[in-house]
């Protein structure tokens, strides 16, 4: 082979790979961009998901007393698997710049385990948000309200949590005074029809706390009781909370999907 | 015949001792008369107005009033109290024919007016609940019939047992709330007329049950205590003079209190899944399997290469980190001259 054939050669191979090399770069930088992504999406599902742990509305009393507070467990979960995604992201981006197979291989692995994760808080928080009716907070309201021998500890807070959310929120009951009437109740037990057509808490209170008009109040004219329900003010922060939780985890996934697959097409690439 | 009148009491008795001048007689002689003449008259009623020459309206009132409680003589008096209702009429008749000379005058059954009572129409979300009602305030219509010391009473009644109130004839004699349970029927919230005069400020609305007291110590005076059960109630005003029942209203229609269900019939799971958790779930699982079967795919491939020996490296263009593609391949280096004869 004469000098000039192999020096044609060699040539030709770097030209090769000099096209190839753009594709690797393209490709390499893609996948950069896509664990950077993941990093910064990973941190903001953590806030979230610590902002929806800290309570911010109390509300947890009444949600831990459905039995239904798998939302709380899907946003705890949320808040691993965000820290999770962010470590994965900056071990992807070494792994990509060095080609190392190892490194690699770890990060899809764990990247798939962290996968499932957040799949399973996901579909977690929609369900259990999916659950939350009118008719699950006014059954839990009637039977526990103002309960005279509490059982344990959480009908006190829910006693304590309902009074606070009426007299926050200038509303009554779940959909209205009229579920106090409608349905007998343990506050019924307890407090007379007449004097206690609904709880004082639903009167329109002065500084003091005292009823502005008690007889008005009693007797329902517009102006001295509340007559709006408080299922808003319950499910509305609850609804932000657990749709956050569900549809950005489902859009990170959906973003990881793809990088992953461009991850594993990458390694499969890498000579040994 | 049976009358079972409303007795005048107390001042219906002055009224012909004060003008008149005549002796009274021996009891017995008085009754006598008395029942002479009332057989002799039948029963007439009309004989009352005449009596007084002062035009008084109470006595046209007690007239008419005569009138209705004729209408009702299946549930009259015992035949002792319509005696001394005669008696009482023909010693009161007989001295105010001796001072006018005018026939004798009955007890005049209350006026009837046609106001019917009813809960107010304004939205109150409480003027219906489980053990109260609230009612619009007879405003105006007792004008004309009331004094300044009469009082409006509420008769509250069951629907079934409203045709057989009777109308107490005092004030001693009205049915307090305890005996609700018995005689089905009460008569509460006493009110002075004034307060439903035209020139009170606004139309009042009265709530009937209020008073959980009254209920609590089971106080045997009339009082406003909580209606104990559901079942549809009827009530009328009554304008009770010093002499008895002035006026009435109608009866209203029957009102039926609130009945509260069990919280147990709440069905506390959703009408329907969400689709956007059908949505979530499906995608998440398919994009899940994707990946599950890549990954096993390709490491799959991987084992099965590496067991057959091929050679993997032949169609890799990815390099270590070691590539030199900066570096510009290095020409030959021209041989050294003396080389090329080796």
């Amino acid at each position: 082979m004469t000098p000039c054939s192999s020096y044609c050669r060699r040539l030709h191979e770097e030209l090769r790979m000099a096209k190839t090399d753009d594709c690797v770069h393209i490709l390499q930088g893609l996948l950069v961009f896509g664990n950077v992504v993941i990093g910064m999406c990973g941190i903001a599902l953590t806030a979230e998901c610590i902002y929806f742990v800290s309570n911010p509305h109390d509300l947890y009393p009444l949600l831990k007393a459905t039995e239904n507070s798998d939302i709380y467990a899907a946003a705890w979960i949320g808040i691993f698997v965000g820290l999770a995604l962010f470590a994965l992201s900056i071990l992807g981006i070494i792994g990509v710049i060095k080609a190392s197979r190892t490194l690699l291989l770890v990060y899809i692995i764990l990247m798939l385990i962290t996968f499932a994760f957040e799949m399973a808080s996901c579909i977690t928080a929609a369900t259990h948000q999916d659950s939350l009716t009118p008719e699950l907070f006014l059954k839990q309201m009637l039977e526990r309200y103002q309960k005279s021998e509490p059982a344990n500890n959480s009908d006190n807070e829910i006693t304590k949590t309902w009074d606070e959310l009426m007299l926050q929120n200038h509303c009554c009951g779940v959909l209205g005074p009229s579920d106090w009437q409608n349905y007998t109740s343990v506050f019924r037990r307890t407090h007379s029809d007449a004097d206690y057509p609904w709880p004082r808490m639903c009167c329109v209170l002065d500084a003091q706390g005292f009823p502005v008009s008690l007889d008005g109040c009693k007797l329902g004219v517009p102006g001295y009781y509340n007559s709006n329900g408080c299922y808003d003010a319950i499910s509305g922060p609850v609804s932000t909370h657990a749709w956050g939780v569900a549809w950005f985890g489902f859009a990170i996934l959906c973003w990881t999907f793809c990088v992953l697959l461009g991850t594993m097409f990458y390694w499969s690439r890498i000579e040994y | 015949m049976l009358l079972s009148a409303s007795l005048p009491a107390g001042q219906g008795w002055q009224r012909p001792n004060q003008s008149g001048t005549g002796s009274p007689r021996a009891p017995g002689a008085w009754w006598a008369q008395g029942i002479r003449r009332e057989l002799g008259l039948g029963g007439g009623s009309g004989g009352a107005s005449g009596v007084l020459q002062d035009g008084s309206q109470r006595w046209d009132g007690l007239s008419r009033a005569g009138q209705h409680i004729q209408q009702h003589q299946d549930d009259a008096m015992e035949l002792p109290w319509a005696l001394l209702a005669l008696a009482g009429m023909g010693a009161a008749a007989d001295l105010a024919v001796q001072n006018r000379g005018s026939p004798r005058s009955l007890p005049t059954p209350p006026a009837r007016l046609p106001y019917v009572p009813r809960v107010p129409p304004v939205a109150l979300l409480g003027k219906v609940t489980a053990s109260t009602f609230a009612l619009e305030g007879p405003r105006c219509v007792f004008d004309g019939h009331a004094d300044a010391s009469d009082a409006v009473w509420l008769a509250v009644a069951f629907a079934n047992a409203s045709a057989a109130f009777r109308n107490p004839l005092s004030r001693a004699d009205v049915p307090p709330y305890k005996q609700l349970p018995t005689a089905r029927s009460y008569m509460t919230l006493e009110t002075a007329a004034a307060a439903y005069s035209c020139s009170a400020p606004s139309p009042p609305v009265l709530r009937v049950g209020g008073d959980t007291a009254c209920r609590d110590q089971g106080r045997q005076d009339p009082c406003n205590g909580p209606l104990p059960s559901p079942g549809p109630y009827r009530v009328k005003f009554l304008l009770m003079g010093c002499r008895g029942p002035k006026a009435e209203t109608r009866w209203s229609e029957p009102i039926l209190l609130r009945r509260a269900v069990s919280p147990s019939t709440i069905d506390p799971a959703p009408a329907r899944r969400g689709s956007a958790v059908l949505v979530i779930a499906s995608i998440l699982a398919s994009l899940g399997a994707v990946l599950a079967t890549a990954v096993l795919g390709a490491l799959g491939a991987k084992v099965w290469g590496s067991l057959c020996h091929q050679n993997l490296g032949a169609d890799a263009f990815i390099r270590r980190s070691y590539r030199t593609h900066h570096i510009p391949p290095a020409l030959p280096q021209p041989l050294p001259p003396g080389d090329i004869f080796r």
